[in-house]
């Protein structure tokens, strides 16, 4: 039968009975727990956002929990004296470096910002940058007494041969004149100072 | 501060009892809209209740867009014929033997007053229709649904559903023919 088919006398009559017997058959009423059963699937639902926003609620607590012992551990562990300070520095550009070695780099010219971090360093730190210089006093006595001793003796031309021999150079080295060092003689001050 | 606070906790156990008394209303007005309609495509009062109960829960949690009355109906009984159907389909594609056997089995007295052959027949003939066409047919037949009824609750026109019924008919009377025991 195509859409525009008249539906016979017959057909008409076969519908109408059919629709009478489906009105029949859905007339039919629900049970008599079914509005209760309703309701209390609705109370249920009722509940369940509740339930949900406890666990929720939880959630967020025990992760602010967290995130507040980190910050105390964090705080601990860090030094008092730790300051972090952003210096902006120029642009520095390097200059071509000499003629460079075979297989060594090309040379770079820096031109990205330099910012540097310094960080205050402890006083330990501090102290290992300019190291103060001890020098026991009896060893700079025995110093001073070795280089006096050496001024009054009269150089060893022997050692210096030994030494060209050793090394092997060809010419040989001059001989050091003498040295005229005269005697130091103490003499009495002079009673009208010297005039 | 304590009054404002009072005043505001007021306002809200107000509202939550206005919405499920209107929802109470609502309920109790299209409970039997909603089972009848799960019933048309199911035929088993259990899963018709089933399917008519997930119907509610879901406009119970949609509720704050649908208190208008008319809107509340009309989306409840698509709600209850989209899920009935989705149910029906599932059940056929499982066990097509089985549900031959259960509905066999779950005659009721409406089935035996209209006679058990011509029931099956008849519930035949409208599974074999286009889910579109079906619908009308089993609207009209709840609570003497006429053709405006069906376009309000179809949130169709009236000519679209008026020319649905005519095809749906047609079809109907062309499987009942073949449908019908040879005399």
């Amino acid at each position: 039968m195509s859409r525009t088919e008249r539906m016979t006398e017959f057909d008409a009559r076969m519908v109408a009975a059919a629709e009478a017997d489906l009105q029949q058959l859905l007339s039919i009423q629900p049970s008599p727990e079914f509005a209760a059963r309703v309701r209390a699937n609705i109370h249920e639902n009722r509940e369940s956002p509740a339930k949900r926003w406890g666990w929720i609620g939880l959630a967020i607590a025990t992760a602010a929990a967290l995130v507040f012992a980190a910050i105390l551990r964090t705080d601990h562990t860090a030094p008092a004296t730790q300051k972090v300070e952003i210096v902006k520095q120029p642009d520095t550009p390097l200059r071509a470096a000499p003629p460079a070695e075979q297989g060594s780099l090309p040379p770079t010219t820096r031109t990205a910002r330099h910012v540097a971090i310094q960080k205050e360093t402890p006083r330990s730190a501090e102290a290992a940058a300019s190291p103060e210089i001890i020098i026991d006093p009896a060893m700079t006595e025995a110093i001073r007494r070795m280089a006096m001793s050496l001024r009054n003796a009269a150089p060893d031309v022997s050692v210096a041969e030994t030494l060209q021999a050793d090394v092997g150079h060809p010419e040989a080295l001059p001989a050091p004149d003498p040295l005229d060092v005269p005697e130091l003689v103490l003499k009495p001050a002079d009673q009208n100072g010297g005039s | 501060m304590n009054d404002w606070a009072g005043g505001l906790s007021g306002t809200f156990v107000t509202l939550d009892e206005d919405l499920e008394r209107e929802f109470e209303d609502r309920l109790r007005e299209s409970m039997t809209l909603a089972f009848r309609v799960a019933y048309g495509v199911l035929r088993q009062r259990q899963d018709a209740e089933d399917v008519a109960q997930e119907a509610f829960a879901k406009a119970y949690r949609s509720f704050g867009q649908l208190r208008d009355r008319d809107r509340f109906r009309a989306w409840l009984m698509r709600m209850t014929w989209r899920l009935a159907i989705d149910r029906w389909r599932s059940d056929r594609r499982r066990t097509a033997r089985e549900q031959v056997i259960e509905s066999a089995a779950a005659a009721t007295t409406e089935d035996v007053a209209v006679s058990r052959e011509r029931a099956e027949r008849l519930w035949q003939a409208i599974d074999a229709l286009p889910d579109k066409l079906r619908i009308v047919v089993v609207l009209g037949a709840i609570e003497g649904h006429d053709i405006r009824a069906m376009a309000r609750l179809l949130d169709l026109p009236e000519g679209t559903v008026k020319s649905r019924l005519y095809l749906a008919r047609k079809g109907l009377a062309e499987s009942l023919r073949c449908l019908a025991p040879s005399e």
